[in-house]
């Protein structure tokens, strides 16, 4: 048993402890959960330390690291294959923070403590799975491992308009399972030898363009249902408003994400010649996406919904990035998800701080808050100026990567891109003014500002956010050897 | 004497059928606990005959009425099996007497027949060995009403359905004037000319499979069978005649209509002369989008456990759309966990009536806390049956898919997966109302050991099936082996 292994499979574990301890025993179930989430955070930091990035290789399978691979189901040729390189590494390490976060910050949960903790737990090995897998086979067990607990904490755990929410959630991911699965079935039977390994499907890639264009439309609709692209997307403002604070920051932070992890790990090295012929049309699909959901975000009321809106926003951006092959456009895109998904995270649990303290979302009944909760505003301020790309923050470098990028290749669209970034702006600033500046809105006079148990919460996202900002080569480092393999293979 | 042996394990099944009668009048007041005591023991000394039967040689037995191989063996113990649940499940409720299981146990000799059946005439003997006791099983609590007019339902769709294989396999005999299936197939083989009206008796026979397997349009009776029958019995009724007319349905177009030197199954190649493959893919896609879409309309759990059955089938008949060996292994594994995922849910149903009453989707609402064990089993097997993974369900759906991918046959699984989601919508209803929905009132739900036991039967293949499955598949490779020509 491997390290990665061990990531994945440390939370099951902690699932199966917490469901095995009695029911009254709540901080024992609590102490169990944050114990085995943080093995697994201290693992994959131990893997982010050790991953090296100085192979240089043309072979994607060679710059593979901590490989884990065995017989799984004999008959299909289906292998359980793990392995980590730099499209992976930083995903692996910022699903294990926010899991950690997650249980940190749902530590009020009164209502069968159990199951929450469980499922949660559970979710965490779904998630990491995703991350790790390099079977198709065992990607889409993992994929739909996922589906099952999300659908539960937001069935049972959250708002007033919950079941609409969870069944709206599962159906539509659900659907997008099903296209991966039919898209790998595809795979599987025009290889020769049958496989479902993905560095086999890459290296037997003799397909006609033809082909290539119905597989990848098949993978491209799984990744719009989870990004969510525009027709799409109607399952995660409502999710993301009625699940609990935590699920919201997981699914914002890193389900969201991986829609853009299937194409840079499936559907660009598989079909090349697909992606090539789509890349236009993914940029354009990107950049709509972008607009259409800021205006959107624009005109909501609901401070939940408007951060909601903004998240997709932000997909639209990095999904744009990762449509350019070049060096720049996907290096900005992928260090984007990684700071986007700490930047949504943070702004998921300020609103769920709010709302504890003030037991309300309009955004039109705050005011003038600035004053009366520094602390409060002051990581409200940070984490939105780090969304807009405020320089000395790590998205400003991503997102300088990207404009770069799409620039070499789709000036017009750069174009788009730079007039959605205004349009974040606008609105942000705006909520920032009517909600911080002014004086006092009625009601507001006995809520007290954000505990130390809050700001520990919060603070290492901070951290990583301003190290970005200040040493962005780190993270590129990373991703330098196999982006260019990446980009050995579409060429 | 010798063929007697081969067929020990159905002598034995109706020999207690009628020990169990004569206990049921003499044994007085210990009668509720004997007379299925005495059921099960005469089906686990069935199952232990079956597994001898596999050190024997195969043959035919009866001038090749029935062919004894491992095939027919395969599916004689799964139905074995599922009475052996249904006989557990009907225990302990003192309106029922020796006569209810003497019945279930002659119905499940009339399956053991058919799945063995090599002979027009013994194909219809079992099927109506098979269908008489089950109709009276139906009405068996004729007080009420329900029940009654379902069983005269389900007497009316099956006579008449035997009526029309009759008439399909009076053709056949008239083209060849053989009854037995292996010798009309060599006849077919030879003579071509008689196409069309070949055609006319291959769509009467497979409308008559279809009323046994409930496939559209010939699924009308299914769910009101299943609504007024008790639950145990619409347990057995979903299952055992299901899995006995796909056997009948493979043994029969494999050996029928197929091209010579068909057997053994690596390259089965079906007959030329009908489009069959085509015709049955159409019907499995429309049988489940009707299933489900029905299924979805519906308020009463038991109507809609029925609908879901029928669009089960229609995932089932994929494996024959394949028309190859591995689309017929993907069926046999798909049966298994079929079996295991219905027979599941209808137990946790039938416990969950015997011991709290509560039977309408609506009064599920909020057992989830109430009876943890018993809701967290019930929504497994649901979500099974809507082939989520990492449940068995999706593996099953996707040995059948993979089938279909081979042959290139990507519609049906498009609309196969697209059914996934569709049928997610109303198994949903169920786990939304056991664990969203609060209710105060208070249900008084124990979990003893022998109904976790019984659970865990189906629970632990369900969720671990999709793991590790080799076993399962070893024996299948085994087991799709017919007995090659008379």
């Amino acid at each position: 048993m491997g390290i990665l292994s061990a990531i994945i499979f440390v939370p099951t574990i902690g699932a199966v402890l917490v469901l095995a301890i009695p029911k009254n025993r709540d901080f024992a179930i609590k102490y169990v959960a944050i114990l085995t989430s943080f093995i697994s955070l201290l693992l994959s930091s131990f893997v982010l330390i050790q991953y090296d990035s100085s192979i240089q290789t043309d072979m994607v399978a060679v710059q593979m690291q901590f490989v884990e691979r065995y017989q799984w189901i004999q008959i299909f040729n289906v292998e359980y294959f793990l392995g980590i390189d730099g499209i992976n590494v930083s995903f692996l390490f910022l699903s294990t923070l926010v899991f950690l976060i997650g249980i940190f910050v749902s530590w009020k949960i009164k209502e069968s403590v159990k199951g929450y903790f469980s499922l949660f737990l559970l979710l965490e090995t779904g998630v990491l799975g995703v991350f790790c897998a390099l079977d198709l086979f065992l990607f889409n067990i993992f994929w739909g491992f996922t589906l099952v607990p999300v659908y539960f904490l937001i069935g049972f755990w959250g708002g007033k308009e919950r079941d609409h929410a969870s069944i709206k959630f599962f159906v539509y991911n659900l659907f997008g399972l099903f296209s991966m699965i039919l898209a790998m079935l595809v795979l599987y039977f025009n290889a020769e030898p049958h496989t479902f390994n993905i560095f086999d499907l890459i290296s037997n890639n003799q397909q006609t363009l033809k082909f290539q264009l119905l597989v990848y439309f098949a993978f491209f609709l799984s990744a719009a249902v989870r990004i969510p692209l525009v027709p799409f997307h109607s399952w995660l403002p409502v999710t993301l408003v009625e699940a609990p604070v935590a699920v919201s920051a997981v699914i914002a932070g890193v389900f969201i994400k991986m829609g853009i992890y299937i194409l840079l790990r499936l559907s660009y090295p598989i079909l090349p010649a697909a992606s090539k012929y789509f890349a236009a049309v993914t940029a354009v699909l990107g950049v709509f996406l972008l607009i259409y959901s800021a205006f959107v975000a624009m005109s909501q009321s609901d401070l939940k919904k408007k951060i909601a809106y903004a998240c997709i926003s932000f997909m639209g951006f990095i999904l744009a990035g990762a449509s350019v092959f070049t060096h720049a456009g996907l290096a900005g895109s992928l260090m984007h998800a990684f700071n986007h998904g700490i930047i949504a995270v943070m702004l998921f649990l300020l609103v769920g701080i709010l709302e504890e303290i003030s037991g309300d979302r309009e955004i039109e009944k705050f005011g003038g808050l600035g004053l009366k909760i520094p602390k409060f505003t002051f990581l409200t301020a940070l984490a939105i100026f780090a969304a807009l790309g405020l320089p000395g923050t790590g998205s400003f470098v991503s997102q300088i990567l990207i404009l770069i990028g799409t620039f070499e290749l789709f000036p017009i669209i750069a174009f788009f891109i730079i007039a959605g970034i205004l349009l974040t702006g606008a609105y942000f600033l705006l909520m920032i003014r009517k909600m911080f500046f002014g004086s006092l809105a009625p009601g507001l006079d006995n809520i007290s500002d954000t505990g130390y148990k809050h700001i520990l919460s919060i603070a290492p996202l901070c951290v990583i956010i301003i190290f970005l900002g200040l040493y962005p080569s780190y993270f590129l480092g990373l991703l330098n050897s196999s982006l260019s393999v990446l980009q050995a293979i579409i060429k | 004497m010798e063929n007697l042996t081969y067929i020990l394990p159905e002598i034995i099944i109706c020999f207690t059928a009628i020990l169990v009668l004569i206990a049921d009048i003499t044994v007085g007041k210990y009668r509720t606990s004997v007379v299925p005591i005495a059921s099960l023991l005469g089906l686990a000394c069935s199952v232990t005959f079956i597994l001898f039967l596999y050190k024997r040689p195969f043959t035919f037995v009866f001038s090749s009425l029935l062919a004894i191989d491992p095939f027919g063996l395969y599916f004689k113990i799964l139905i074995t099996f599922i009475s052996i649940i249904v006989v557990i499940l009907s225990t302990r409720s003192k309106r029922i007497r020796g006569d209810y299981f003497a019945l279930l146990l002659l119905s499940t000799a009339g399956m053991c027949i058919v799945v063995s059946a090599s002979d027009i005439i013994s194909i219809i003997l079992g099927l109506e060995l098979m269908s008489i006791p089950a109709y009276v099983l139906t009405g068996y609590f004729r007080e009420k009403y329900i029940s009654a007019e379902a069983s005269l339902r389900f007497v009316i769709f099956g006579l008449f359905s035997t009526a029309i294989m009759l008439y399909g396999f009076s053709l056949l005999y008239a083209f060849t004037g053989k009854t037995n299936i292996y010798e009309i197939h060599e006849i077919l083989t030879f003579v071509s000319y008689y196409q069309p009206a070949l055609f006319v008796s291959f769509i009467f026979i497979l409308a008559g499979i279809g009323f046994r397997i409930a496939f559209v349009p010939f699924h009308v009776w299914f769910a009101d069978v299943i609504e007024g029958a008790s639950i145990p019995i619409a347990a057995f009724i979903s299952t055992g005649p299901i899995a006995a007319g796909f056997a009948l349905l493979i043994r029969f177009l494999c050996i029928v209509f197929a091209e010579p030197g068909a057997i053994p199954f690596e390259n089965w190649i079906p007959l030329g002369i009908t489009i069959w493959p085509v015709l049955i893919g159409i019907i499995s896609a429309v049988t489940m989008t009707v299933g489900n879409l029905a299924a979805m309309t519906q308020s009463n759990l038991k109507r809609m456990m029925g609908y879901s059955t029928v669009a089960q089938t229609g995932y089932l008949l994929m494996g024959v759309t394949a028309a190859t060996g591995e689309g017929l292994k993907a069926l046999m594994f798909y049966v298994v966990i079929f079996l295991l995922m219905n027979l599941g849910a209808f137990s946790v149903i039938e416990i969950l009536k015997r011991n709290a009453d509560i039977e309408t989707i609506t009064e599920y609402q909020g057992i989830g806390l109430q009876a943890p064990f018993l809701s967290f089993t019930l929504t497994v097997f649901l979500f099974s049956l809507a082939g989520i993974p990492p449940f068995s369900g999706f593996v099953g759906k996707f040995y059948l898919f993979t089938a279909l991918a081979e042959q290139k046959i990507y519609w049906l699984v498009i609309v196969a997966l697209l059914n996934s989601v569709l049928s997610l919508y109303y198994y949903l209803r169920i786990v939304k109302a056991i664990y969203f929905e609060r209710t105060k009132k208070k249900l008084f739900l124990k979990t003893p050991v022998h109904v976790i036991l019984l659970t865990a039967i189906f629970l632990v293949p369900v969720i671990f099936l999709s793991f590790y499955s080799e076993p399962l598949t070893n024996w299948i490779d085994i087991s799709l082996n017919f007995l090659s020509a008379y």
